[in-house]
């Protein structure tokens, strides 16, 4: 049973009566269980990842580097993964940084993502070498020397070891109970990430803070990275595209998927993970409200940007218009519009199906599709424009493109990937025990359900 | 010196507790003896005081460093190899604000790893007394202390009724396992 009891009319969460040897014990539950479970969807992913990169190999590794449109679907994966699953981990850090405690047995699921993050780093070296130098062409780079190509790489690279940083330091304490109680096969790499951690209050006492530095260098480093893949990804590669909006909007945009994925990620884990005593209504309400406020950004943030094209009326600015919106990609775009803004507006702006798990998961599902196929919208607009439409910094789009019909292998690209992600995930999950240890038993000790009079209350300590 | 330890494991919180009362009341200070938990308690909870940590330095440090760094790069080529483009000044601020910026946080991130790597011990390279019940949710009372004084703390831990004393020669006693 997920919830009893009533406080203000909201249903009261087992998780805060539970003792922490229940926690401990769902935790090593998990992890007798996990092989056995994940080993089919590990199997079909891994499958999947390989069929994916045999499609890299046959089909846009054989074009070459300089067919760009080729790559179109890698770059799409690409900036998807970056979207959703490089996206979750900052969740994570706006959840610790906010001091709540029913954000406890969230973190881990948002935390796992971090693992993934090689796949979107490796599709980005692949990615480089399409890109010509910015010297002769408008960028972000100004023309600066190996530019994209060096600091592009460098900044990948530091997301990418700050993230590996945070899934590893935030599960530390819980892969020293895989060290010391896990099966044969999972103790050698647990004892070996968890060497040293004794569970003394000197590492307790910096484990909190250390996670949370690195979460918000992580946080920051994103913000970055997304701005600049904003702008050589798509803003760089369409001649007459100036727009100071876009990164914020795709940074936002990409909050709002990883708070998606996040939702998700706990309703498969709540039907297939047997975490029902850990995510309830508590957890699926706080973050679908985020959820909401997020899609609600998406369409401040286009607004924002499309008010102003639509009041210049330039014919630059009716070009851009008419590819991105209006002809080219125009049903992309109206999918888009229904599956990130108004459909999650329309679902989440009623109480009871917000403060339900079912609805916030639906839109979750929703929101992962549209953004998507938002991605897929602009890679293909972006990556239909050859070198020579950008060289001589070009100021305007000159012929409208046809819109880019994927083929089978551009699917098992875009599939491959994401499904390579997923069996990550899923190898991640034999040595991260659900719930967390850590967060959900060190919980226990501030939060706890009281008797006042005919109502039972949540009373939070606060131990700062 | 020579160091002795001693880990008493205690089933309950009420019971640790006790026994770093009755640690106290021995006479051993609290620099004598450090608590083990599977979770973290809250601040105080054992009587301990909260210590003054320096882990805010090294963020700082590190990104003054890469700041520097970035600084350093974007300037030093533009005054190395002055080619003024479009009428623009020669130290062209917007770019030079993306390396920096990418400097500023590489050297952050970096140094928050050394500096957590330094504050909390990590990895550990020394001897500790352990027991792998410990993230069983038994908590340990790990005490570090002149081998004269080591009865005394075996009697201390004993008062607060143990599940076990380990002592460095008895065979339950484990090292965290390594890689």
């Amino acid at each position: 049973m997920a919830t009893h009891g009533h406080a203000h009319g909201h249903e009261l969460q087992r998780t805060w009566e539970l003792t922490p040897s229940d926690v401990l014990g769902s935790a090593l539950g998990w992890l007798r269980e996990v092989g056995r479970r994940l080993r089919t969807p590990l199997l079909i992913c891994l499958l999947l990842f390989v069929v994916g990169i045999i499609a890299i190999v046959v089909i846009p590794l054989r074009q070459g580097f300089a067919n760009r449109q080729a790559w179109t679907y890698v770059a799409a994966a690409f900036l998807y993964l970056m979207s959703t699953a490089a996206a979750a981990p900052a969740l994570s850090t706006a959840l610790r940084v906010a001091r709540s405690h029913w954000r406890r047995p969230v973190n881990r699921a948002a935390e796992i993502w971090g693992v993934t993050l090689i796949i979107p780093f490796l599709l980005y070296l692949l990615l480089l070498p399409t890109f010509p130098g910015t010297e002769d062409r408008l960028s972000i780079w100004f023309g600066w020397p190996l530019s994209p190509w060096l600091w592009g790489a460098i900044l990948m690279l530091t997301l990418t070891g700050a993230g590996y940083l945070f899934a590893w330091f935030s599960s530390l304490p819980d892969l020293a109970i895989v060290r010391d109680h896990g099966a044969p096969a999972q103790r050698g790499l647990a004892a070996w990430l968890s060497r040293g951690w004794i569970g003394s209050h000197l590492q307790w006492r910096f484990y909190e803070k250390v996670v949370n530095n690195i979460g918000v260098l992580y946080v920051l480093i994103y913000v970055a990275a997304m701005t600049v893949l904003a702008s050589d990804f798509i803003i760089a590669l369409i001649p007459g595209y100036f727009t100071a909006v876009f990164p914020a909007y795709f940074t936002i945009t990409s909050f709002q998927a990883g708070i998606a994925l996040t939702i998700v990620t706990m309703a498969v884990l709540r039907r297939w993970g047997g975490q029902t005593d850990y995510l309830g209504r508590e957890q699926f309400w706080a973050l679908g409200k985020l959820l909401l406020a997020f899609s609600l950004l998406w369409f401040y943030f286009w607004w924002s940007e499309f008010i102003i094209f639509w009041y210049g009326r330039t014919p630059r600015e009716i070009e851009i218009l008419k590819l991105l919106m209006a002809e080219t990609y125009r049903w992309p775009f109206i999918l888009s519009f229904a599956l990130n803004f108004a459909l999650p507006l329309l679902i989440l702006m009623w109480n009871p199906i917000r403060r339900s798990i079912t609805g916030p998961t639906v839109v979750g599902a929703i929101v992962l599709v549209g953004n998507l196929i938002d991605r897929i919208r602009l890679t293909s607009a972006a990556f239909s424009q050859p070198d020579s439409a950008l060289l001589g910094h070009a100021h305007e789009l000159k012929t409208l493109p046809a819109a880019y019909i994927p083929g089978i292998g551009d699917i098992l690209i875009l599939v491959g990937m994401i499904a390579g992600a997923l069996a990550l995930i899923f190898w991640a999950a034999r040595y991260l025990p659900f719930p967390s240890v850590a967060e959900v038993a060190g919980g226990l000790w501030l939060r706890a359900h009281k008797p006042f009079k005919h109502a039972r209350l949540i009373v939070i300590g606060k131990p700062e | 010196m020579a160091i002795r330890e001693v880990l008493g494991l205690y089933r309950d919180l009420d019971s640790a507790v006790a026994a770093a009362d009755a640690l106290r009341e021995a006479g051993f200070s609290r620099n004598e003896f450090e608590v083990l938990s599977n979770a973290p308690y809250p601040e105080g909870t054992f009587g301990e005081e909260s210590g003054i940590h320096r882990l805010f330095v090294f963020p700082l440090i590190g990104a003054a460093c890469g700041f520097a760094a970035g600084l350093l790069i974007t300037g030093g080529t533009q005054l190395s190899f002055p080619l003024m483009t479009g009428g623009k000044p020669l130290l062209s601020i917007p770019p030079m604000i993306i390396i920096m910026y990418e400097g500023t946080m590489l050297g952050a991130l970096i140094f928050t790893v050394l500096g957590v790597l330094f504050e909390s011990r990590l990895p550990w390279i020394g001897r500790a007394l352990y027991d792998p019940r410990i993230t069983q949710g038994y908590i340990g009372i790990l005490v570090r202390t002149a081998p004269e004084r080591e009865a005394r703390a075996i009697e201390a831990l004993r008062k607060a009724n143990p599940e076990d004393i380990l002592t460095e020669g008895s065979k339950a006693g484990q090292q965290p396992a390594r890689g």
